[in-house]
């Protein structure tokens, strides 16, 4: 028995059978063991195998603060999830550190576990990387060619251009490319858009000019939710100053002669017009944009949801999948809250903030079922509705500032995104390197 | 049928006695009955007395899956219990015997038993505990380990 075999003990079959059951880190440790071991682990039927044992396995996902720099990036942050492992919260890997001193440093845009990074070194030089913070790698992305001196400044000053579009193209759940978008609008408002692209396929910058049906003020584009390979933004269309559509542009549809934005209508704007207190957030869930708002009706306080269900097919682009009363089947919620987030991948799942409570409120829309959490001390843990350890880091402190803004707004409140998401992939996928 | 008895012979020739139903859970042993019904004598090549022992063990108390609740948190219970008699070299010679005589359920569970068990393992105790010889050369090694390096740095325990 104690004899050394150096002969694989277990078949391959067996092996496949033990492996498959550990989280990604492990199995990212089990790719040093040999090459076999590492053939296996990369291989498309052990990524199969793998999906079909763990499918409904939770990932590890933040909510991210996309307004103000003071604060933290990462607000809440999910960690110690099955299918990834990890002790730590995504909000630790952000950081890139470049070689160079630098003076400022910030998350741009973040989608299917990649992130676009902003960089500014004390000579005053910028840089942009992508990258996939848990693997660490990262692409520097070189500078738009015949960028002028005068533009470099107006970059540096977020003025006329918004540089933070991040989109991905995913194969069988895998990020396979990439383009960084920047957003450029000739008049603040107008029917045409300038885009600035640059793909990871060709490594290559582009310009297109796309147009809408209508004109619209763009104040909004600095802020953009990625799915799929589609930016989508918040606009205004002038007959108020809010928000009232959502602009859509898939970068992934490859025909060069798609010059037109999609734009389309929120439900529900008509009671926004009689009722301007109400409070609104865009996110995705499991596959989809989601829109969600909280009204006052004449029986108490609702909470709405809508999946985008088509860009084009106005006005059937929105479906309502949640409607819910929460003045008469949710006793002790409370009735100050506000939408934060929807959970990535449990479209049940809404996360709310409440500020009487000063709490996170994390309520199923299927089952009514709810839990509070308030910002503890990191040693004390949250945990989540699919059993991660949730850890708050200066939440409250933003949900505070943006709650005037984001509530109070005598002139309609100007709703802006004020969260993103950023979600662990399902699988240990590198970032897409240029193919040279 | 479920009053016939078997004889099953492990490769170091020992013999047990077991009822029809209970050699059924070895699906190989079921495919044999299959295509010729008057075998009462079953050699088992592949598997060793002491291990053969355990896997009859696991059959004989998996023979009625019973779907109540109860029944199924009692058998829950019983698996970790048996798990747990088990060093990491018994519990792989348990996943070949359970993978040669396809044994689902008790394939599962030690397959699960043996992630939980070397998930903090280095890789060097790995090589050790599978048998495995490290093929990479030093700077393949070395280039693999920087791919991996995050999964390394994690830390192990999860902060109290």
């Amino acid at each position: 028995m104690e004899k050394k075999q150096k002969n694989n003990l277990v078949p391959e079959e067996a092996l496949v059978k033990i492996l498959a059951r550990l989280s990604l880190k492990y199995i990212a440790r089990f790719r040093s063991v040999c090459k076999e071991w590492k053939s296996i682990i990369d291989s498309d039927f052990f990524r199969d195998l793998y999906e079909s044992l763990k499918s409904s396995s939770s990932v590890s996902w933040s909510i991210m603060n996309t307004r103000n720099k003071r604060v933290s990036v990462e607000i809440v942050g999910h960690h110690g999830c099955e299918r990834w492992g990890l002790t730590n919260s995504l909000g630790s890997y952000m950081h890139h550190i470049p070689e160079t001193k630098v003076r400022n440093n910030s998350v741009l845009s973040c989608t299917d576990g990649i992130v676009l990074l902003y960089t500014e070194t004390v000579e005053g030089e910028l840089m942009y990387h992508v990258g996939n913070p848990l693997l660490r790698q990262w692409v520097r992305i070189p500078l738009p060619p015949h960028l002028s001196a005068f533009d470099v400044v107006r970059l540096q000053e977020n003025r006329h251009f918004s540089d933070n579009g991040l989109v991905t193209k995913m194969e069988k759940g895998i990020v396979v490319g990439y383009k960084v978008v920047w957003m450029l609008a000739s008049y603040p408002a107008s029917k045409e858009l300038t885009f600035m692209i640059y793909s990871s396929e060709t490594g290559l910058w582009i310009t297109k000019k796309v147009r809408c049906l209508r004109a619209l003020l763009w104040s909004r584009l600095g802020y953009s939710v990625p799915l799929n390979g589609i930016l989508h933004w918040l606009a205004a269309s002038g007959c108020s100053l809010d928000a009232d559509y959502v602009v859509s542009y898939d970068f992934y549809k490859g025909c060069d002669d798609d010059l037109d934005c999609n734009i389309i209508p929120f439900p529900g704007i008509q009671r926004f017009e009689r009722n301007q207190r109400f409070k609104r957030t865009i996110t995705t869930s499991a596959g989809s944009v989601v829109y969600c708002n909280v009204f006052n009706d004449s029986g108490g306080r609702t909470i709405r949801v809508w999946r985008l269900v088509s860009t084009k097919d106005h006005p059937k682009s929105w479906k309502l999948s949640w409607k819910l009363n929460t003045n008469s089947s949710l006793i002790g919620f409370g009735a100050d809250y506000f939408p934060v987030v929807m959970h990535p991948l449990n479209s049940d799942i809404i996360y709310l903030w409440s500020r009487n409570k000063n709490s996170l409120v994390l309520l199923n829309l299927r089952t009514h079922k709810f839990s509070l959490h308030k910002e503890v001390p990191d040693e004390e843990e949250n945990k989540s509705m699919d059993g991660c350890n949730m850890r708050f880091n200066g939440c409250k402190a933003y949900m505070d500032l943006i709650y005037p803004i984001f509530v109070n707004d005598i002139l309609g409140g100007f709703h802006n995104l004020y969260f993103s998401q950023y979600v662990l992939p399902r699988w240990l996928n590198p970032l897409p390197q240029l193919s040279s | 049928m479920s009053s016939n008895k078997i004889v099953l012979t492990s490769s170091d020739g020992e013999s047990f006695e077991v009822e029809e139903v209970v050699a059924r859970k070895l699906q190989i042993v079921g495919h044999m009955l299959e295509d010729d019904c008057v075998i009462n004598e079953i050699p088992l090549q592949n598997v060793t007395g002491d291990i053969l022992s355990m896997v009859i063990e696991y059959c004989k108390t998996h023979v009625d899956e019973e779907e109540s609740e109860e029944a199924q948190t009692k058998l829950k219970t019983w698996d970790e219990e048996f798990m747990k008699k088990f060093d990491i070299k018994t519990l792989l010679q348990i996943i070949l015997a359970a993978n040669y005589l396809n044994v689902k359920g008790l394939l599962d569970l030690v397959s699960q038993t043996i992630a939980d068990t070397i998930k903090d393992y280095t890789p060097e105790q790995i090589r050790e505990v599978f048998g495995v010889e490290n093929d990479y050369t030093e700077e393949e090694e070395a280039e693999v380990r920087k791919e991996n390096a995050w999964a390394f740095d994690e830390a192990d325990t999860p902060k109290p």
